[in-house]
């Protein structure tokens, strides 16, 4: 259960931990949306390159990465045997009654193998060296101006930062309430699919009357201790650019244009 | 019906991240008696009860539960008669509770193993019967109780099963001193109707005047396995290694015992220890306040 790696925070020291997480979210957001637009072989190796140096600047094991992939492997392949054997095309590479493959099919499944796997990593990469409670004041900060058009910013974060503290209570509780159920005889593996989905509901329930109670019990806490409002609040501790963004903001710069001159040349 | 450990290791994790929390486990519950395990927190006690109704796997040796072993390569599908025959509670069992009555709710384990629901029924009434939940009660959602009556109805959803060993982990923790005390008294009634009880808990003193046997971990190791009677007379040092308090008569006999009293068997109560004390005291040098006395002792 803890062996997810994706969006988990690992304290550490390197180099991209003292990149402010403003600066981290925009890049991750721009290195994804262009990531869309990659379709030649040089526009993937040039974000795959961008990425490895992301990777390297965390500076955590490639074992680490790895096992981030496994969880998502399934998925991949199921993408993957999605576009082999349904994108049109010629050449025909291989054809067993209804099932062909084509040169375009191949080739726009490797696209999307590296797609996927370059967006999960960077995105890892990111919730990695960025503690949640980081993730969640950067979109504050970033969606500030919003609020000209009354997006009630503030409460938006203080909903996501909150929501994100439940994450691993919630991963707790599921184990506990799983044991307790499996041990009056609870069977999530066996059975028809009708009888499977139904069997969650003991666990469900538990589930959602304990988040429930727990909200409660926080909103509680909250207003006896004087919570009014989420705007205009100080926080313990304050974001703010150094050197390093504005190293991380070249070396993107950089990746923008070359990726976009390469896009350029096609 | 016993339970066997042996050999157990157990990590979580695999590889190099592998946290070793279980090291060479070797025990034995022994059947129609209470065992209570003891040990400092993060010792590993709730790790190794999960062992006993396969909620856990080992990842070396086996646990030997009647005449199934189970071991880390056994199938999640062979697990089911493990678990109807041992009974395990959660700390806070009332987090299970879902169904939309009390009575449904504790006829959720019978039925998974096999019950149909007329034999559900009756089990799970005579659980509730056992546990003191009144009738009016059954059909209330298991919502609406009270915490205490919460805790009730979980008990009686694992006591439905009907299984042949229970697991108990810390399950006095948030009751008023009443409510603890029914409870130690459903455990000696389990024994007495000669299921095998296993109690996780850091009350000493419940655990001498229950157990037939004392498990103590120390760093996910068994640091010694007794009799109550045995393992209380050790010396203070030793349970200071083992961050585990005395019962408090036992504590009060040793301190007198270093002023030259003597004690033939343990106390194993607090009138226990008031009768032995009273033999030894040599009452003509004793000068009792008047207020504690009232006068009656002035031969
Ligand atoms: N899911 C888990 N993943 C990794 N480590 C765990 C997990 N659950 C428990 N541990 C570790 O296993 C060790 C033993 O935990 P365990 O819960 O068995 O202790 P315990 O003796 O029951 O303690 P307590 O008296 O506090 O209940 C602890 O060091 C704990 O951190
Ligand atoms: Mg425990």
């Amino acid at each position: 259960m803890n062996n997810l790696v994706i969006g988990q925070f690992i304290p550490g020291k390197a180099w991209l931990y003292r990149v402010d997480p403003r600066t981290k979210i925009l890049v991750t957001v721009v290195y994804v949306f262009l990531l869309i637009f990659a379709n030649t072989w040089p526009a993937y190796a040039l974000a795959t390159l961008f990425l490895a140096l992301t990777l390297v600047l965390t500076g955590q094991s490639l074992e680490l990465y790895w096992r981030g992939i496994k969880p998502v492997m399934w998925l991949i392949i199921f993408t993957v045997c999605l576009q082999l054997f349904f994108t049109g095309g010629t050449p025909v590479l291989f054809h067993w009654q209804f099932l062909k493959i084509t040169l375009p099919g191949l080739i726009n499944a490797l696209y999307v193998v590296l797609r996927f796997v370059l967006i999960v990593l960077m995105s890892t990469a990111l919730t990695l060296t960025t503690p949640p409670t980081a993730i969640a004041s950067a979109i504050e900060s970033l969606l500030k101006p919003l609020k000209a058009i009354k997006v009630p910013v503030a409460e938006l974060a203080l909903m996501l930062s909150i929501a994100l503290r439940f994450v691993p209570l919630l991963m707790l509780e599921t184990d506990k309430v799983m044991k307790a159920q499996k041990s009056r005889g609870m069977s999530l593996s066996t059975g028809s699919l009708i009888k499977r989905s139904k069997a969650v509901l003991p666990l469900l329930i538990p589930l959602f009357i304990g988040a429930l109670q727990r909200a409660l019990d926080l909103a509680n806490a909250m207003e006896v201790r004087g919570f009014e409002s989420a705007d205009n609040r100080t926080r313990y501790r304050v974001l703010s650019f150094s050197k390093q963004d504005l190293v991380a903001a070249l070396g993107t710069g950089l990746f923008v244009l070359l990726f976009i001159g390469l896009l350029w040349i096609n | 019906m016993a339970i066997n450990i042996e050999g157990l290791s157990f990590h979580y994790g695999a590889g190099k991240n592998a946290k070793q929390i279980l090291d060479d486990i070797n025990l034995t519950v022994e059947a129609g008696q209470i065992t209570a395990i003891v040990g400092q927190t993060g010792s590993g006690k709730s790790t190794l009860v999960q062992h006993l109704n396969a909620l856990l796997l080992p990842s070396g040796g086996q646990v030997v539960v009647g005449d199934q072993v189970v071991t880390s390569k056994t199938k999640e599908k062979a697990l089911g008669p493990v678990r109807a025959q041992v009974g395990m509670v959660f700390q806070f069992p009332e987090n299970q509770l879902f169904a939309s009555t009390v009575l449904e709710d504790v006829m959720y384990g019978p039925k998974n193993f096999g019950k149909n629901d007329e034999e559900a029924e009756a089990l799970a009434k005579e659980a509730l019967i056992q546990v003191g939940m009144k009738e009016e009660f059954w059909q209330h959602s298991p919502f609406d109780l009270s915490g205490g009556q919460m805790r009730r109805v979980a008990l009686a959803g694992v006591l439905a099963m009907d299984p042949q060993a229970m697991v108990f982990d810390e399950p006095a923790a948030g009751l008023d001193p009443k409510g603890q005390e029914e409870l130690l008294d459903l455990l000696q009634e389990l024994k007495a109707a000669q299921k095998t009880v296993v109690l996780i808990s850091h009350q000493m003193d419940q655990v001498l005047a229950l157990a037939d046997q004392v498990v103590v971990m120390q760093d996910g190791r068994v640091a010694a396995i007794e009799a109550p009677d045995q393992l209380f007379l050790r010396d203070r040092q030793w349970f200071l290694d083992h961050a585990l308090d005395l019962p408090e008569p036992v504590a009060f006999a040793k301190d007198l015992e270093d002023h030259g009293y003597h004690f033939d068997h343990l106390p194993k109560s607090v009138t226990d220890l008031a009768e032995q004390i009273k033999c030894q005291v040599d009452w003509d040098r004793v000068t009792m306040p008047n207020s504690l006395t009232g006068g009656d002792r002035d031969e």
